[in-house]
């Protein structure tokens, strides 16, 4: 399984590479890490003539805190964020969720700014990005722009990304000293790709009611999918077992994912509604605790 | 602890004469140092001069016409350089050889129509493999789309798709092998235990994918295949055949190491032919390596099984006959040694049990999926997935301890040897010992109350046991029972039989010796046996004999059932070499015998050396013999003859033709296999986890209990992966759904359960060591294992599955079922 | 389009030109003849390609050759030196870590760098790391133990 034909290219600025990205629209692609997109070369499902390799963009890999905010350059490792010690500290969730992904030879590799570009529903730092209401940045001939997480995922591997932008930063709050959280996935295999994935961001009052619930699932359909249902049954309430319960039916019973093989799409369906209880139960019952 | 090699490498002493034995140490070869620093030699590591290399072009449909095939543009690219198309095969070849009377055509490729997704259409030979994949999808073809079938069973339904119009049904073969009385024992039965189970298509996808290179010389008229195909090499013939070429012109090469096979790579064999052709008609010496996709996609399965089966019983739980219809979806063609799937099994139809009656109604059936051969345990899987589930619901009935239930039934320790109702001769065994053995180290009891404290809290776990008898060494006798018996007795027809294998042993010129297989590993450490063997026999270090484990057809000593398949090697193979090296042995002794003038008998071997009994000085060393036997033949009695060579062949004498009952010995030597497993499946999610895996194995005379061990666990991870999650996995249309690990799911490091492993070998009679086979193991019993194990666990909920892969939404689709 | 690239492997520096789409698997078998490296899957998944690139572990079949200009890379045959296996390697050999032989080089590499970073790796964290390399023929368990022995070896 060989790549067909490209023309490679190794820009040494991010501005370089966005005037070659815009000069061979529409057949030219980013490579970042690679792990997601050069499979699909090697399938030649995936055939960019024209290859822009921005690993060597030392501008985008940093890891830093900005008022609350963590700072994430696209060009990251995944092995780095599971082992930073900020990421750790501010935004455990993701770190967490890195866990899941592959193995250790994809994630030093692939990155957070590729895993998000590449938009695959079932992966694990669209749902995160999602539930953490994060925001990219998008910088393009026109110049920089954000774009939240809600309008971000379009459809499967599809995202508000236009074809001549490269994403080049993740922004992501940092855990507020009430917020607890969880990321749970169930899969076919040892982090094989997800059959559902759930991330769960759940700030609780002084009196334990759930102030402010965001609850985003994986694998259940085009995009990560917020479960407004069940956030909507736990906001201002306490969260009780057979509440949770009650939440994570009403989110699960309105998904339709498709098909997967050995994941018939009730059983999906299923599983979210078991995740989102599980992964709810992890965020408030036991404090920070996947 | 780990292990020190250089004590294992100093063999056990034993009480006689110093002597050390290297059988039954863990003794280590330097081979698996060179694999460790990857100096490996796989076919694709090795240099050759003006390659060219190849890409297929492969069907994308299930089912279709070809009208046209247009190469002009794929040639004119760059660095192609010639392209074999169907029409070429169809000119240049001969269909195979079919292994049941039915006229079914298969060519390397599709001539006139495809019929499985992947079906080669063309193959393009190009200065490299990113070219080569350039111009093949430069090549245009026009398909006439038809529609496909996938389920073996609808194939059987009139208004199905037909796949070969010639024969004008999908049924290859409609056979009913009977044996004892089975009306009868079903009129007296006190009950009678229904069911019908599906076994699913599966492969054990080895991580090194097939290899060809192939080269014509013109001038000569050999063509010269190297691959990583291990035998057996009656498809030598099978593969000549199909070039319409001499057998005796077409030579098989395999190198020394093969990256994994478990019978899957036997499905090469239309790959030798088709590269074959393209090295022929291009001129050039041509290399085709099979990527993953390609592996997945068109190469080989096991075969699928829908079983409908039926036990009798008597209210005391002896089981008086077993009815099973069986219905193979073997794939679009039956692809030598298929239909092996359903006959390989016939000697150990009954397993363990004193079954006395049986009647199988099989069909071999073809659809739209890519063809099935052998793979890690060749029909038993699919034998025991139905047998063991059935006697579990045969004990469910009765109420009876489903392992009580099967020490009434086993076949006892003096009965042997005991001659099957389908013919197989179980040579030795003590089937209740093992069976209590692996009760014991499970603690059954302690499972049981398990069981009962946890159902008592509602949560399902359950306890699962499987028996088998593990046939090893397979006899090609059981090939002709493929035809019914009316054509056997006709004239003309070639009967079969044999169980054989080679071992050529030698002492060279300057005293070392070499031993050289007939038969060709592929990660079973079959060299370091080898070794053990023959330095125990010969009174050498095993590190001083060059064990040599290429073939070469043209060079080294074979027959039609050489090859490294059915676990046969240490039963067949080892048997071999043992009396190869006895001989050779015998000649030595003659020779220093002769030398200096005393008896024979007064002589032993040890360390090279050789010595009269009882006395510590050395008469002469095997360089002294080598310089006596080659350097100065003449000098030698006739009756000694020159040179220290033996070329053995050593066959299993039990292994005879089918007679005309239909019944065949179809192995050599039989193994035992009992295990026990405890799982506790998650109510939610359907997934479970396997709390404990007992796994006790008569394997014979051990010859390296570490390598057993090996095999065990091995063996152990394939059965579970298929049983859990792997999956070639179609529509109903016969559209490929797995093309990838990402769909077809292997198990990791990270799910390897917690496995004991206890032995209970009986030596066997037959073999010349008393070894008898391991190496497809629990590949033959996980499936049955885990089934058992987690419909017990389903049983308090009305809940079972008779199914596989068990996936989580299987069972979780179960579990909602139920309730 | 075809591009120079200069990389040091095994502490040797090559420097060589290759096509863009070359993957860096086939540029180590095929153009330097370092055949220890294997291919099993070109999707990333089984684990027989992996190379030690800048120190990590990465799948050589999904980075092109054009990628590791400037780049240190060791393959398995960079483990032993002059023939002489090293710790974990004689670790593997004494447990029988290994059978075919083919997803060996993959093991190795995993194994190394887990043990370069957590000497004292617990079961769980031995088994993942070794979760991303596929093997057909041992079923993992004495390969485990390998691993486990190399680091009980390496306290004496």
């Amino acid at each position: 399984m060989k790549p067909a034909p490209f023309q490679y290219f190794q820009p040494a600025t991010v501005d370089e590479a966005l005037a070659i990205l815009h000069r061979y629209q529409p057949g030219a692609r980013i490579l970042a890490g690679g792990q997601s997109l050069v499979p699909l070369m090697n399938f030649r499902r995936a055939r960019p003539e024209y290859l822009i390799d921005i690993n060597h963009l030392e501008d985008l890999r940093y890891i830093r805190e900005n008022a609350n905010i963590v700072c994430i350059g696209a060009m990251v490792r995944q092995t780095e964020i599971e082992k930073s010690e900020l990421i750790a500290a501010k935004c455990p969730i993701l770190a967490e969720a890195t866990r899941y992904i592959g193995y250790r030879a994809v994630r030093n590799r692939g990155t957070i700014g590729g895993s998000l570009a590449h938009a695959d529903p079932s992966a694990e730092y669209p749902a995160v990005l999602l539930a953490a209401d994060g925001e990219i940045t998008a910088r393009g001939p026109r110049g920089a722009r954000q774009i939240g997480a809600e309008e971000f995922f379009v459809d499967t591997c599809v995202t508000a990304l236009q074809p001549d932008e490269i994403l080049t930063e993740v922004r992501l709050p940092a855990l507020t000293s009430n917020q607890q959280w969880s990321f749970l996935e169930h899969s076919r295999g040892y982090s094989t790709i997800a059959t559902v994935g759930v991330a769960a961001l759940i700030t609780l009052d002084k009196n334990k009611r759930c102030a402010a619930v965001r609850i985003a699932v994986a694998g259940a359909g085009t995009t990560p999918l917020r479960c407004r249902e069940a956030e909507d049954l736990l906001s201002g309430q306490r969260p009780t077992a057979a509440l949770i319960k009650k939440a994570a039916a009403a989110s699960a019973a309105v998904l339709q994912p498709s098909i997967e093989l050995q994941a018939p799409a009730a059983y999906k369906q299923a599983m979210a509604k078991v995740y989102i209880e599980r992964a709810v139960k992890a965020a408030v019952g036991q404090g920070r605790v996947a | 602890m780990s292990q020190n090699i250089c004590a294992a490498n100093n063999g056990k002493e034993t009480m006689n004469n110093k002597k050390k034995s290297w059988i039954g140490t863990d003794y280590g070869r330097k081979q698996e140092e060179l694999l460790l620093q990857g100096k490996g030699k796989f076919l694709d590591d090795l240099r050759f001069a003006d390659l060219c290399h190849a890409a297929i072009l492969r069907s994308p449909h299930p089912h279709a016409r070809i009208h046209a095939v247009r190469t002009e543009k794929a040639l004119a690219l760059p660095g192609v350089i010639d392209i074999l198309t169907g029409g070429d095969v169809g000119r240049m070849s001969n269909p195979f050889p079919v292994g049941l009377p039915a006229r079914i055509l298969y060519y390397s490729a599709a001539l006139d129509k495809v019929r499985f997704v992947g079906e080669p259409i063309a193959v393009v030979a190009a200065k490299d493999r990113y070219i080569a994949e350039d111009a093949c999808e430069a090549i245009e073809v026009d398909y006439e789309r038809l529609d496909g079938v996938a389920d073996q069973e609808k194939a059987m339904e009139s208004g199905a798709p037909i796949l070969h119009e010639q024969l004008g049904t999908n049924v290859a073969q409609h056979r009913l092998l009977q044996y004892g009385e089975t009306d009868p024992a079903f009129a007296d039965a006190d009950l009678v235990v229904q069911h019908e189970f599906r076994f699913h298509k599966y492969s054990s996808t080895p991580v090194e994918t097939c290899v060809v290179i192939a080269s014509y010389d013109e001038a000569d008229e050999v063509l010269t295949l190297w691959s990583n195909f291990h035998g057996p090499f009656a498809l030598h013939s099978f593969v000549a055949k199909g070039l319409n070429m001499p057998e005796n012109k077409v030579r098989f090469i395999v190198p020394r190491n093969i990256g994994g096979s478990f019978g899957i790579k036997i499905g090469i064999t239309s790959y030798l032919v088709l590269i074959g052709l393209a090295a022929i008609k291009s001129g050039r010496t041509v290399k085709w390596v099979e990527d993953r996709r390609e592996h997945l996609t068109a190469l080989s399965s096991g075969a699928e099984r829908k079983g409908y089966y039926q036990l009798a019983a008597r209210r005391d739980g002896t089981i008086l006959a077993m009815r099973a219809k069986w219905i193979d979806n073997v794939g679009a063609y039956v692809r030598a040694p298929e239909p092996a799937n359903i006959y390989r099994t016939t000697g150990n139809l009954t397993g363990p049990y004193k079954i006395k009656n049986l009647a199988i109604d099989a069909n071999v059936v073809m659809t739209n999926k890519s063809l099935t051969g052998p793979n890690r345990g060749y029909g038993c899987q699919q034998l025991y997935f139905c047998l063991e589930s059935m006697v579990d619901r045969l004990a469910r009935e009765l109420g009876r301890d489903p392992a009580d239930l099967r020490l009434h039934n086993l076949i006892g320790p003096d009965e042997f040897p005991y001659r099957t109702p389908s013919g197989g001769l179980y040579d030795s065994g003590d089937y209740p010992a093992g069976l209590r053995k692996a009760l014991e180290m499970a603690d059954y009891e302690a499972l049981k109350r398990q069981r009962r404290e946890a159902r008592k809290q509602g949560r399902l776990f359950g306890i699962g046991l499987a028996v088998a008898v593990e046939p090893c060494g397979s006899n090609m006798g059981y090939l002709n029972l493929a035809f019914p018996q009316e054509m056997r007795t006709k004239a003309g027809f070639h009967e079969k039989s044999g169980a054989g294998e080679t071992a050529v042993v030698k002492i060279d010129p300057m005293g070392r010796v070499t031993a050289i297989l007939g038969s060709t590993p592929s990660g079973q450490g079959h060299d370091a046996l080898v070794a053990q063997v023959v330095a125990d026999e010969l009174g050498v270090h095993p590190d001083d004999i060059n064990v040599v484990t290429e073939m070469d057809t043209f060079t080294r000593y074979w027959t039609i059932s050489s090859g490294s398949y059915s676990s046969r090697f240490a039963a067949i193979g080892l048997s071999a070499f043992a009396q190869a090296a006895r001989i050779l042995r015998e000649r030595v002794l003659k020779i220093a015998a002769h030398r200096f003038k005393v008896p024979a008998e007064k002589l032993t071997v040890a360390d090279g050396k050789i010595r009269l009994a009882g006395e510590d000085g050395t008469l002469i060393d095997f360089r002294g013999v080598a310089g006596l036997a080659h350097w100065n033949p003449t000098a030698l009695p006739a009756d000694i003859g020159p040179g220290l060579e033996v070329s053995h062949l050593f066959n299993f004498p039990q292994s005879d033709a089918a007679d005309d009952q239909d019944r065949v010995n179809s192995s050599s030597v039989y193994g035992f296999i009992a295990e026990v497993a405890a799982v506790e499946v998650d109510r939610a999610t359907g997934r479970f986890r396997i709390v404990k895996y007992i796994s006790v194995h008569d394997a014979g005379t051990i010859i390296n209990p570490r390598r057993v061990e090996g095999q065990i666990y091995g063996s152990i991870m394939h059965g579970l992966g298929g049983a859990m999650s792997e999956e070639l996995a179609y529509d109903e249309k016969g559209n490929f759904l797995a093309p990838s690990f990402n769909e077809y799911v292997c198990l990791t490091a990270p799910q390897v359960p917690d496995v004991e492993i206890g032995h209970v070998p009986t030596r066997s009679p037959y073999s010349v060591l008393g070894t008898k086979g391991c190496g497809e193991g629990s590949a033959m019993t996980a499936p049955a294992l885990l089934a058992n194990a987690v419909n017990d666990a389903l049983a308090p909920l009305g809940a079972s599955i008779g199914e596989l892969p068990l996936t989580p939404a299987r069972i979780w689709q179960a579990i909602q079922s139920a309730s | 389009m075809r591009h120079e690239i200069r990389v040091q492997i095994n502490g040797v520096e090559y420097r060589k030109e290759v096509e863009a789409r070359r993957l860096l698997v086939d540029f180590l078998r095929e153009d330097l003849n370092l055949t220890g490296t294997h291919v099993g899957c070109e999707h990333g998944r089984c684990g027989s390609c992996t190379v030690l690139m800048n120190g990590c572990t990465v799948r050589s079949c999904l980075v092109f050759a054009v990628q590791a200009d400037n780049a240190e890379i060791v393959t398995v045959e960079g483990l032993a030196s002059d023939g002489r296996l090293n710790a974990l390697q004689k670790a593997f050999r004494n447990n029988f870590g290994l059978q075919c032989g083919f997803c060996t080089p993959g093991m190795l590499m995993a194994a190394t760098e887990l043990l370069r970073e957590n000497p004292n790796p617990n079961e769980q964290e031995i088994k993942a790391a070794l979760s991303g390399v596929l093997c057909r023929c041992t079923g993992y368990q004495q390969i485990i133990r390998s691993v486990t022995a190399a680091v009980e070896n390496a306290g004496e």
